[in-house]
This record gives structure tokens, C-alpha cells and sequence, in this order.
């Protein structure tokens, strides 16, 4: 069997080389960081997530025998986590998508009739501080979201986050105005 | 939040020698634990017409079939402590064969040997106790030695570790209880096995489950 750099900077590691050990994980974590890119979508979990991955692999090494291949030991670590990671993820009801493209077509309406975008305006300004600022600068300033997270300090998962939530809380009042006419 | 590599030079520092914990010396462990409480019931409370077993083939066949199953889903579950199950994942389809034929021997006594009213006055709840009684070191043993590792599968783990303790307590119950009628196994002997497996089962996929 091959044995490939990896596999004997591992064995160096497992022997209480320092060096060899923080190698090893820094090239792991750049493996890592290519197998998370295509598994988790949240680019700011990706971190948190690699960083599990890298501790569970710390408290995991004496399960490897420095015999067979490390990588998909490695890999079943990672896959392990992800797991982990995504069963958690999908459990928060918080992260329920709402489409946009529900509401859309209400942003879409004649904005030009005063009438319409008066009550828009109204029922936009009744959302939270930041929600607001946020659905301001993406839907009716036209700013992207790399750009209105760089202007409010926050994180992109954490713009996107606090939109949906703001198009979820629109959706309910625009809901309920139309079942009053 | 810690940055990555400020994490990658801690773990670097915390590194020392680090001694790998084989599966193969779980497995010795747990069959030394096994052997230990078979030697210990055949020294002491066993059947006393245990010679004449060799002169019943089908009843040595169920006692083989459920110490192979006992000791095939340890191997297993040694296995699959490590998280890569040691890159030998046949080992995992290993306990089914015995356990298969186990199975059938049990499904072709109960359809063949005529089953008489079922005797309800027979008194034989030492049978469940004893069955559950020796589970229980065996389950301790084994619970202790595998979480020292690192599981990733922790359902088919759970159930091969439920799977060797089972077989082997229902194999240990043989031993000791000398009543061979089928109702008599089937109400004292495979149910309650049957029903320690699946509660087990359920309780083991999050007790053994790798944090």
C-alpha cells in the first residue's frame, strides 16, 4: 500500500512530534475545507464545522493504528460531524426557508401608486430596527448581501438569516391587511 | 470565535506519545469477560444433563449458532468502535450468518415440534431473571471498553453490541435452564431476549453514541 505524506506525518504525530502533528492537521483542515465547501452551504458554519472536525480527530488519534490509510479515517470523522452538523441545522425552525419570491409580486405591484407603496412603506417600517435597514438597502436599494454585511458589520449567513425572517414576518402582515379589505 | 490555526497550535501543544487502543484488545477483553462467566456458570449452577447435550445435535447447534452470533457481533462491535471500522466493513455482515442460522433452527423448532396448551402454571420467571442477570456484566464490559474508542456508526454499533450480549446471555440461559420443551423457550427464553434486544437497541444508539 502507498503510504503517502499524510500518512507519515500521522505517524510521527502519534510518536509526540509537535511539529509533525501540527502539519498534519493543518493540511487535513485543507482537505477539510474543500470536502465542506460542497457539503455545507452556510459559509460561516464552515468554520465552526472544520473546527469540530479538527477536535474530534484530536480526541479520536488513538483509534488510529498508524497502519491503514489515515485519509479515510479521516474522512469518516468529517462525514461523521457533518452529519452531526446538518441534523442540528435542519432541526432549527429558525432556518425554515421563506421564498422571497412568495412576496415578490407584491414588491412587484405598481409601486408608483402612492396608495401601494404607502401601505408597503407602513407595514415595512413596523419590522425591528435592523430587520428594516436590512430589507431597505437589499429589496428597495438594491445592495447585495456581501455588500449590506460588510455595511452592517454582520455576517452574510447572518444577513440572509435575518432577511428570510423579515420576508416571513412581511408575508404574515401583508396576509392579514389583504384579509381585512 | 477561536480562528482555526490558533486551534491547530493548541492541539499541536496539547500532543504527547499517543497509544493506540487496538480493537483486537477490546475484543480479547470482552471475550476474556465472556469466558470468565462460562467457565464460572459451568463450575457452578449449570445443567446437570450438560453431557448428554453432545447426544442432541440440534440443541448443540442452537448453543453454537448463539455463541458464534455472541462472539462474531463483539468482533463487529470492536470494529466498529474505530471510526473508519478499521476500513474491514465485511466484519459488519459477519454475526448474520450465525445468527441467520440461528433464526431458522429457532423458526423450524417452534413450526415442527408439536407446541402442547401452553402451561401457565409453569413458574419459570428465574428464567427471564437469569437471562437479564448475566446480561448485565457482559453489557457493563462491554459499554466501558467501547466508548474508550470512537464510534461513527452508532446504530448498527448499538445493535451489534445488543446483538453480542443477547446472544450471549440466551446462550448462558441454555446452560443453566434444563427444560428443552419449545413453549417453555419461546415464553421464557426468546421473547424476553427478543425484548431486552429492542429496548437495548433503542437506549444503546444514544447512550454509545460518540460526542
Amino acid at each position: 500500500m502507498k503510504k503517502t505524506l499524510l500518512d507519515e506525518k500521522i505517524k510521527l504525530a502519534l510518536n509526540g512530534d509537535e511539529k509533525a502533528y501540527s502539519d498534519f492537521l493543518t493540511e487535513v483542515s485543507v482537505i477539510l475545507r474543500a470536502y465542506l465547501a460542497k457539503k455545507i452551504f452556510q459559509s460561516d458554519d464552515r468554520e465552526d464545522v472544520l473546527q469540530e472536525i479538527l477536535l474530534s480527530i484530536h480526541k479520536a488519534r488513538h483509534t488510529y493504528d498508524g497502519i491503514r490509510p489515515v485519509k479515510p479515517w479521516i474522512m469518516a470523522i468529517a462525514n461523521y460531524r457533518v452529519n452531526d452538523y446538518l441534523r442540528v441545522y435542519y432541526k432549527k425552525k429558525d432556518n425554515e426557508v421563506t421564498d422571497f419570491d412568495s412576496i415578490a409580486s407584491f414588491f412587484e405591484q405598481d409601486v408608483t401608486n402612492s396608495n401601494n407603496f404607502s401601505e408597503l412603506e407602513s407595514i415595512v417600517n413596523t419590522l425591528p430596527e435592523k430587520q428594516k435597514k436590512i430589507v431597505y438597502m437589499m429589496k428597495i436599494e438594491g445592495y447585495s448581501v456581501k455588500e449590506v454585511s460588510t455595511a452592517m458589520g454582520m455576517s452574510e449567513s447572518a444577513i440572509k438569516v435575518s432577511a428570510h425572517r423579515s420576508y416571513k414576518l412581511l408575508k404574515q402582515k401583508l396576509e392579514k391587511l389583504e384579509s381585512e379589505c | 470565535m477561536v480562528e482555526t490555526e490558533d486551534l491547530i497550535k493548541k492541539l499541536s501543544k496539547e500532543n504527547k506519545k499517543v497509544k493506540c487502543l487496538s480493537p483486537k484488545s477490546i475484543l480479547w477483553k470482552i471475550i476474556l469477560v465472556f469466558s470468565l462467566i462460562i467457565i464460572a456458570l459451568l463450575m457452578t449452577i449449570s445443567r446437570s444433563d450438560l453431557n448428554d447435550i453432545v447426544t442432541m445435535p440440534m440443541m448443540l447447534a442452537e448453543l453454537l449458532f448463539a455463541l458464534a452470533t455472541g462472539l462474531l457481533s463483539a468482533v463487529a462491535a470492536s470494529w466498529l468502535s474505530t471510526p473508519d471500522v478499521k476500513q474491514q466493513k465485511w466484519v459488519v455482515w459477519l454475526p448474520f450468518i450465525p445468527f441467520s442460522l440461528l433464526c431458522i433452527l429457532v423458526i423450524h423448532n417452534i413450526i415442527m415440534i408439536p407446541m402442547e396448551l401452553l402451561n401457565s402454571g409453569d413458574d419459570s420467571i428465574h428464567c427471564i431473571t437469569i437471562t437479564y442477570s448475566l446480561a448485565l456484566i457482559p453489557a457493563i464490559a462491554l459499554i466501558i471498553l467501547l466508548k474508550l474508542n470512537a464510534n461513527t456508526h452508532s446504530t448498527l454499533f448499538s445493535v451489534m453490541s445488543v446483538m453480542s450480549v443477547a446472544a450471549f446471555s440466551y446462550f448462558c440461559s441454555r446452560l443453566i435452564c434444563y427444560k428443552d420443551n419449545i413453549e417453555h423457550l419461546l415464553i421464557w427464553h426468546y421473547i424476553p431476549v427478543l425484548l431486552l434486544a429492542i429496548v437495548a437497541a433503542i437506549i444503546g444508539s444514544k447512550l454509545l453514541r460518540w460526542k
